[in-house]
């Protein structure tokens, strides 16, 4: 290196000019909105006045869900000719994590499906990214059609500080997508073993699997460990603690919400070798090729998230397991909130498009497709799918006992990450179950006590 | 001479040696690409061509291979119209203040990338230019200007001054000058820098995960997409690897000597 | 010639502009970006040093940096150690065929990184190459989930890196052991030195701005893994493999704190910076 291109001058130069620049700078974002959102107001509920118009609809959904949104944005458009929806599909993780970049360019979604909680919605909604959605659920009745246990996953106060109350800033869709356990038929049947029902059963059957050589649970916990431990939480947990916990009530502990006992067992048939062996290094999408080419007996997995085609239906049962309290719980919730962007150009019809996905040819169209219904019980079952007959059967005990909860991570939104991480560190044999709970209070307190002050 | 002899071999062996540890995984990689098995476990004897075909179109690469090509040429293009008009500004001409902005424009080579991620991408979206092309190209076009003025101020450097006295005897104009008689002699240079550039942009990933989203999507974010869109067919997702690498590998294979030595050249000479 | 001078600065302010755009400005904002708490959507707060702090205060964010400790350990000095020991081992005579083999060691430095990370996933699956290998020597017990696993993934992302930089390394320093004098050589050995006080005598010294420019880009590129560790592990498991560029990417547009992103950015400008000064000086005074 000559002396001309010494790096020292570099450096002197560069804190010069750093300093010198820096110092014009500005308090970055000084430009933002600081009144909260105030809702929409309606001109029109009817998009076949509306002109030709063209949204841009950007979702995560893939497999059975995938074809559901195509049939959906096919029927709105046979509906009205005059709209046009492009739709985009992204993985889950791509979208969740870019969409608060997305929907805020000139080029982004118009539409698009968020997560509930505060992770994305919240977040969405707080920096004014999208619509406050009230005029519009007085105007198509949506206060009349959504329960309101289900409306309040998508409620946020319009300070922000509360969520499960206020304002709507996202809509459910007439879905709603447990998380529950498939099972290999013809391994259990093999094994002799009827599909079980209680935790205890489900325990004794794995356990015969492990005995006959199985692999009892398929498993992948290097980018998604989550499932099996959520659904846990729903066996051993009250729907009254989990609700109160994720809105926020800071009296309720992780712990009480049967998150601590959930770790444990899932520890537990770690060390007693019934999940996949190496399934730290196996991620989701693997895990899930696997378990459809026959790997494992049980998976614990999102309802509808195999991608099976009509035959392979025939190949997988269907079990929510019962509460150890009584009763069933299990998520109540819709597999997306739908967001409108703030710089949609076309609100109305945006909104129109959301009230159709709530609609009964939504639930109807999600029914042909392999998925649950919500919002709407008028539909007809197609004889040819024995497994959505008994995925509906089972999630209907959910309703039965009044079980639903939202998803736990919905909780803050850095929850989905500490849980991951926390599961990863207990199989590395780095954190207790306990210690698990205490991080996810952690990470839950420190957000209620920012979003107070 | 016995011991010249058992150099050479100990030479070769060891050559042969890295390149094993070099090549081994690639090959793994190949044979998955050519397996008929979702897991990408190579089936002896069976080599299932369509994969790439299969991959092709499920991951629609005829949209993001576009969208990729198009970037990497017209980032190329630009950056080195500025690269030849920095380089001839400060090599040739010496331009007037270039003993401050040369050395200002030297230390953007120093700067990483993720130190102006940030802002970055705050402005472009006031700007509006995130998830756009241009926007995207834009990025590339100005990140390249230190080390492409850095190249080419070294490439004019290198020719002997008389010319351009002579040239100048003759009465040309610097721009003259610059498009008669500078230009044809440094087309070595600007090829390499070319093939140099093409390879950063194609292979960036880093700025097109950030700017770019869905048909926007550059080849290599493409790929990492579809490793989470379907379930996991490894053997589809090496054949899609080995399609998104394939331009820049055959770039590498008819001028690899250009690569090889613009490679050591850019880092010795930083 | 006064006028050229002129003409030469109209031609070099075309660059310059688009350099202080994309550039210049983008730095400087980041600086300040830095000293503020801001989701990228609302009004920023200032919180001074806060940022920069978080580095000490911040066990996840403090980890980064141990991390990049082990990374800098198999992306620079086993590809410097091992490209030094070929090219020292290697004779000075040029080797028929070498441009082969050169083709071969420089090939890793062209593949793009999704790719390279792909075929590293698929190598250190559980149902990978090595895994099956370490089955079939009867060493069954030995395979893991290597990037998955809290002791391993780490020195795993690690060996792509030295399987990425240790071709560049070789060709760097063979190029440069043949551009020696002959007779330093020669006159070593006149002199009776064996080949171990040869290469410390004449080799070592002879590639020392080779050395230094190896260095600076190797620690560089082990300080700003990104594209390995996201297409591989994210990260996991937990955080034992998370590196600041991953740490800035998530701070930057998952989980927006802007300031800690921008922070996060400065800090790894000024070590790189740092890392270029220091070698640099310490090659210029020998």
């Amino acid at each position: 290196m000559n002396k001309q291109t010494s790096p020292l001058k570099f450096l002197r130069l560069a804190v010069v000019s750093a300093l010198a620049l820096g110092l014009t700078a500005c308090a970055p974002g000084s430009q933002a909105p600081d009144t909260a959102p105030t809702a929409a107001p309606v001109t029109s509920i009817d998009p076949a006045s509306a002109g030709e118009v063209t949204l841009r609809l950007t979702d995560f959904w893939g497999a059975n869900e995938g074809e559901w949104i195509e049939s959906m944005v096919a029927q709105f458009e046979a509906k009205y000719p005059n709209i046009h929806i492009e739709r985009t599909q992204e993985d889950w993780g791509q979208l969740t994590s870019t969409l608060n970049l997305q929907i805020s360019e000139e080029a982004g979604p118009d539409i698009a499906t968020a997560n509930n909680g505060w992770q994305s919605l919240g977040t969405l909604a707080k920096g004014n990214l999208v619509l406050n959605l009230d005029q519009y659920a007085a105007a198509f009745g949506w206060d009349k059609l959504i329960p309101s246990t289900i409306a309040r996953q998508n409620e946020f106060s319009t300070d922000f500080t509360k969520i499960g109350e206020g304002s709507l800033f996202g809509t459910p869709i007439a879905r709603v997508q447990p998380i529950g356990i498939y099972y290999n038929i013809e391994k259990l049947t093999k094994l002799n073993v009827a599909p079980p029902a209680t935790f205890a059963e489900f325990e004794a059957a794995a356990k015969k699997a492990k005995d006959a050589g199985e692999i009892p649970i398929n498993y992948g916990s290097q980018d998604s460990p989550t499932a099996a431990l959520l659904a846990l939480q729903a066996v051993f947990g009250t729907a009254g603690s989990i609700n109160d916990y994720v809105y926020g009530n800071p009296a309720v502990t992780a712990e009480q919400t049967g998150l601590t006992k959930a770790a444990e067992t899932v520890q537990r048939w770690n060390e007693a070798g019934w999940f996949t062996p190496d399934h730290a290094g196996i991620d989701y999408q693997t895990a899930v090729a696997n378990f459809v080419d026959g790997k494992g007996i049980f998976r614990f997995e999102y309802q509808g998230s195999l991608g099976l085609s009509v035959e392979q239906q025939s190949k997988f049962g269907y079990i929510q397991m019962r509460n150890e309290n009584g009763g069933t719980v299990g998520v109540g919730a819709s597999p997306a909130a739908l967001v409108i962007a703030t710089k949609c150009k076309n609100p109305d019809v945006a909104a129109a498009f959301l009230d159709f996905l709530m609609s009964q040819p939504a639930a109807q169209t999600a029914v042909d497709n392999g998925l649950i219904p919500l919002l709407h019980s008028d539909v007809t079952t197609p004889a040819n799918m024995p497994l959505l007959k008994q995925e509906i059967e089972q999630i209907a005990t959910i309703g039965e006992s009044d079980g639903y909860v939202p998803y736990f991570d919905w909780a803050s939104p850095g929850m989905l990450d500490v849980l991951v991480q926390q599961m990863q560190l207990m199989y590395g044999g780095r954190a207790t179950p306990a210690e698990l709970s205490t991080a996810v209070d952690v990470e839950r307190n420190a957000f209620l006590a920012e979003s107070a002050s | 001479m016995r011991t010249h002899k058992a150099e050479t071999i100990v030479n070769y062996a060891m050559l042969v040696l890295l390149a094993i540890a070099v090549l081994f995984p690639v090959f793994a990689f190949v044979s998955a690409a050519l397996s008929p098995d979702r897991s990408g476990i190579p089936v002896p004897g069976v080599f299932a061509w369509e994969n790439f075909a299969i991959a092709w179109q499920e991951a629609e690469f005829s949209k993001s291979m576009v969208v990729s090509l198009t970037v990497a040429v017209s980032a190329v293009a630009a950056q080195l119209v500025l690269a030849v008009l920095g380089g001839y500004g400060f090599g040739v001409l010496n331009a007037a203040g270039q003993k401050f902005l040369y050395p200002l424009i030297l230390f953007g080579i120093m700067v990483s990338i993720e130190a102006i991620i940030v802002p970055l991408y705050y402005q472009m979206r006031e700007l509006q230019l995130t998830n756009s092309l241009p926007g995207y190209i834009l990025i590339h076009v100005g990140t390249g200007v230190p080390f492409g003025v850095f190249w080419m101020r070294a490439a004019f450097r290198s020719l002997p001054r008389s010319i351009f006295e002579a040239a100048h005897i003759d009465g040309a104009g610097s721009i003259k000058m610059l498009l008669n008689v500078a230009l044809p002699l440094v087309k070595p240079a600007i090829l390499t820098y070319a093939l140099l550039g093409f390879m950063w942009t194609w292979n960036d990933y880093f700025l097109s995960l950030i700017f770019l989203h869905g048909d926007n999507q550059t080849a290599t974010v493409a790929l990492g997409v579809f490793q989470g869109k379907y379930l996991t067919q490894f053997n589809l997702m090496a054949a899609g690897g080995l399609i998104i690498a394939a331009p820049v590998l055959i770039l590498y294979i008819i001028f690899q000597r250009r690569f090889i030595s613009g490679m050591l050249a850019g880092a010795l000479k930083e | 010639m006064r006028r050229s001078r002129w003409m030469g600065l109209a031609m070099v302010l075309v660059p310059l502009l688009f350099y202080a755009v994309f550039m210049l400005a983008p730095i400087c904002q980041s600086f300040s970006y830095s000293f503020y708490k801001w989701d990228g959507h609302s009004a920023a707060t200032w919180v001074g040093l806060d940022n920069y702090l978080s580095f000490v205060t911040d066990p996840v964010l403090a980890s980064t940096l141990s991390h990049v400790l082990v990374l800098i350990g198999f992306f620079a000095l086993l590809p410097i150690v091992l490209g030094l020991a070929s090219a020292a081992l290697i004779t000075r005579r040029a080797l028929p065929g070498m441009a082969l083999f050169r083709f071969i060691y420089f090939l890793p430095q062209v593949l793009t990184s999704v790719v390279v990370a792909l075929v590293f996933k698929r190598l250190y699956g559980p149902e990978g190459p090595i895994n099956e290998s370490l089955r079939a020597v009867g060493l069954g017990s030995w395979t893991k989930a290597w990037l998955g696993d809290f002791d391993w993934a780490l020195p795993a992302l690690g060996l792509i890196g030295t399987w990425v930089t240790f071709g560049f390394c070789m060709v760097l320093f063979i190029s440069g052991v043949s551009s020696i004098p002959t007779e330093l050589y020669e006159a070593a050995r006149v002199d009776g030195a064996g080949p171990l006080r040869e290469f410390f005598a004449v080799t070592l010294p002879g590639l020392r701005s080779q050395l230094a420019v190896a260095l600076t880009l190797t620690i560089t590129g082990a300080l700003r893994t990104f594209d390995l560790v996201w297409v591989t592990t994210r990260g996991g498991p937990g955080t034992s493999t998370l590196t600041p560029a991953i740490a800035l990417y998530r701070a930057a547009f998952e989980n927006p704190q802007v300031g800690q992103a921008a922070a996060i950015g400065i800090v790894m400008a000024l070590l790189c910076l740092l890392i270029a000064v220091a070698i640099g000086r310490i090659a210029e005074r020998e």
